[in-house]
C-alpha cells in the first residue's frame, strides 16, 4: 500500500468522528433551542470565525510569535543547561531538582509575579511560554547526552578523544533525536504558555492582541461563540507548531534514523 | 607499523563488590601472533581484552607491549565490537574517518601525518579509500549511512575503522557473533587476508570453536579468571577454506571442545 493511500485510509475515521460530533452538536442545539451564550451551534461558531477572521488572524500571529520566541528561548537555554548537566553527576544531583520545579510549579501562580518583574509587555508572555516548555527540552536533551552506549564511549577513549571531541562528535549528535522528541512536546506547551501569559498581559508590542487577550475580552462580553472560535484558532496554532517541529525533525534525522515516529504522523 | 608482542603479567581485576574476573592471569603473545580467547560466558574474556586496550585499570599486575609500559602506546590498539558500533549519523566513509579526527591527530597507514595541511588531506582521503577497499566494501556503500547497510557491510565498515589508524594490535570482541554462518566464514577469510598483509598481532574473543581453529595460532581457554589451557593450533598455513572440512580441522576442533569442557568442570 502506498503511504499516501494509507494516510488517506487512516484519516477517514478521524474525519468521520469529527463530522459526527459536529452533526450531533448542531442537532442538539437546534432541537433543545439552547441559548447561544450557553452553547452556540457549530454553524454559529463558524460564522463568528469568519466575521472575526482579521482579529483572529492577527491574534494567531501575535500568539504564534510569543510561542516561537518562548520555544526558542527555552531551546537555546535548555540545550546549554543540558550540556552542563551532562558534564558530571554531581551537577545533575545539585541542579536537576530545580528543573523539575519548573515543571511542577503552577504557571498561573507565578505569572502575576513575572508581570510584576517584567511588566506588561511581550517579554513577559515569552517568559511564561519559555518556563512552561523548558522541562521536556532539558530532560530529553540531558537523557540524550548521557545515555551513550558504553562501547561507543570506549571507542572514543581508545582513540584518545578529548572531552570536547566527545561532546561534539558523540554526545550532541546522539542527543539530537531526543531533543526533537522533547521539542514536539514543548511546541504544544509553548502555545499554552503564550496564551496563559496573555491572560495576564495584554501585549501591544505587535500592535494587535494575541489569542489569550482576545479570549479574555470576549469572555467579559459573554461572546461564547467568539471564545470558541479563538479556541479553534489556538488549536490550529498548536498543530502548526507541532507540524513545523516534525518537519524540522524529519529533515534533520531522515537519513540516519529509523524515524517511524515521524513517518507515521 | 610493525607488530607488537603483548605480555600480560599477574593481571587481576574485579568489578566493585564482586569476585575477581581476572585472577593473577598470565599470558604472553608473540608479535604478529593470532590468539583466540575461548571460555564460558562471564569468564573474563572481554574484560581481558579491555585491560589490554587500557580501557580498564588492573587492580594489580601489568600488561607490557614489547616489554614497555602501555602509557605512551595508547592508540596503537584498535577494537572491533560485537555489534559494529558505528555512528548512525555518519556515512560509511565518515565512520572510517572518525579515528583520524580524534585525539591529537594520528599517523595513518604508513608514515604520513594526516593531522594538517592540504597535502596530508589528500593522503588521508587516499588512505581511507584504500582501507575501505581492503575490507572489500563496494564503492556504492561508501556514502551510505549504517542503517542502509546489511549486517555484514556494517561489520566490514567497523573493521575498516579499526584498521585506518594502522594499529599494531587488533582486538576483536566476538566480532562476528551476530552474523549468520556464511557471512561469518567470509569475514573470517577477510581477517586472515588482512593479517597476511600486515602480520598484526590479533587477539580475539569468540564462542565459535570453528572460528578459533580457522584463524588462530594459539587458543587460550579462560576459566575462573585464569588461563586454564593454552593450545597450539597446528592447522597448516596458509589457511584455505577447504581446510574446514579436513580431518586435521576436525581433530583440532575436537581437542579444543574437550579442553573447553574440562576447563569448565574443574
Amino acid at each position: 500500500m502506498s503511504p499516501s493511500l494509507r494516510w488517506f485510509i487512516n484519516t477517514i475515521p478521524v474525519v468521520a468522528v469529527f463530522l459526527m460530533t459536529i452533526g450531533i452538536w448542531q442537532i442538539v442545539v437546534s432541537v433543545y433551542e439552547i441559548h447561544p451564550i450557553i452553547l452556540p451551534s457549530p454553524l454559529g461558531v463558524f460564522e463568528t470565525l469568519w466575521e472575526a477572521r482579521v482579529e483572529l488572524g492577527k491574534g494567531f500571529l501575535a500568539t504564534g510569535l510569543a510561542a516561537v520566541l518562548g520555544l526558542g528561548t527555552s531551546l537555546s537555554l535548555g540545550v546549554l543547561v543540558a550540556i552542563g548537566f551532562s558534564q558530571a553527576l554531581w551537577i545533575r544531583r545539585a541542579f536537576y531538582p530545580y528543573v523539575v520545579f519548573l515543571q511542577t510549579v503552577p504557571i498561573v501562580a507565578i505569572a502575576p509575579l513575572l508581570v510584576i518583574w517584567s511588566g506588561y509587555q511581550l517579554r513577559t508572555v515569552v517568559l511564561v511560554a519559555a518556563i512552561v516548555c523548558a522541562f521536556p527540552i532539558v530532560s530529553n536533551m540531558t537523557t540524550g547526552l548521557i545515555s551513550i552506549d558504553q562501547n561507543l564511549r570506549d571507542l572514543f577513549r581508545l582513540y584518545g578523544a578529548t572531552r570536547w571531541q566527545e561532546l561534539l562528535k558523540l554526545r550532541l549528535p546522539h542527543a539530537l533525536s531526543h531533543l526533537i522528541l522533547g521539542l514536539r512536546i514543548s511546541a504544544g506547551l509553548a502555545v499554552i504558555g503564550a496564551i496563559v501569559g496573555e491572560f495576564f498581559v495584554a501585549t501591544n508590542a505587535t500592535d494587535f492582541a494575541g489569542l489569550g487577550t482576545l479570549m479574555t475580552g470576549w469572555q467579559n462580553q459573554a461572546k461564547t461563540s467568539a471564545v470558541m472560535a479563538a479556541i479553534l484558532v489556538s488549536t490550529l496554532l498548536g498543530i502548526a507548531m507541532l507540524t513545523s517541529v516534525n518537519l524540522l525533525g524529519g529533515v534533520l534525522l531522515r537519513r540516519w534514523t529509523r524515524n517511524a515516529d515521524f513517518e507515521n504522523e | 607499523m610493525s607488530a607488537v608482542g603483548i605480555s600480560i603479567q599477574d593481571a587481576t581485576f574485579a568489578y566493585s563488590n564482586s569476585p575477581p574476573v581476572l585472577n593473577d592471569l598470565n599470558l604472553d603473545i608473540a608479535p604478529g601472533e593470532v590468539v583466540a580467547l575461548l571460555g564460558a560466558s562471564g569468564c573474563g574474556k572481554s574484560t581481558l581484552l579491555k585491560a589490554v586496550a587500557n580501557l580498564i585499570t588492573l587492580q594489580s599486575g601489568e600488561i607490557l607491549f614489547d616489554g614497555e609500559q602501555p602509557t605512551h602506546r595508547s592508540g596503537d590498539f584498535s577494537f572491533v565490537f560485537q555489534d559494529a558500533n558505528l555512528l548512525p549519523w555518519r556515512t560509511v566513509r565518515q565512520n572510517v574517518e572518525l579515528p583520524t579526527e580524534l585525539g591529537a591527530g594520528r599517523v595513518i597507514r604508513g608514515e604520513r601525518d594526516l593531522s594538517s595541511g592540504t597535502e596530508s588531506l589528500t593522503a588521508k582521503s587516499e588512505a581511507i579509500e584504500s582501507v575501505l577497499h581492503s575490507v572489500q566494501l563496494p564503492e556504492a556503500a561508501f556514502e551510505k549511512f549504517p542503517r542502509e547497510l546489511s549486517g555484514g557491510m556494517r561489520m566490514r565498515t567497523s573493521i575498516a575503522r579499526a584498521l585506518v589508524t594502522d594499529p599494531s594490535i587488533l582486538l576483536l570482541d566476538e566480532p562476528f557473533a551476530a552474523l549468520d554462518d556464511l557471512l561469518r566464514t567470509r569475514l573470517n577469510e577477510l581477517v586472515l587476508e588482512l593479517w597476511s598483509q600486515h602480520k598484526r598481532t590479533i587477539v580475539f574473543v569468540t564462542h565459535n570453536i570453528a572460528e578459533a581453529v580457522f584463524l588462530s595460532h594459539r587458543v587460550a581457554i579462560l576459566a575462573h579468571g585464569k588461563i586454564a589451557c593454552l593450545l597450539e593450533n597446528k592447522l597448516a598455513w596458509p589457511r584455505e577454506s577447504e581446510q574446514r572440512v579436513s580431518p586435521e580441522f576436525a581433530a583440532i576442533y575436537a581437542s579444543i571442545s574437550q579442553a573447553l569442557a574440562e576447563a569448565q568442570e574443574s
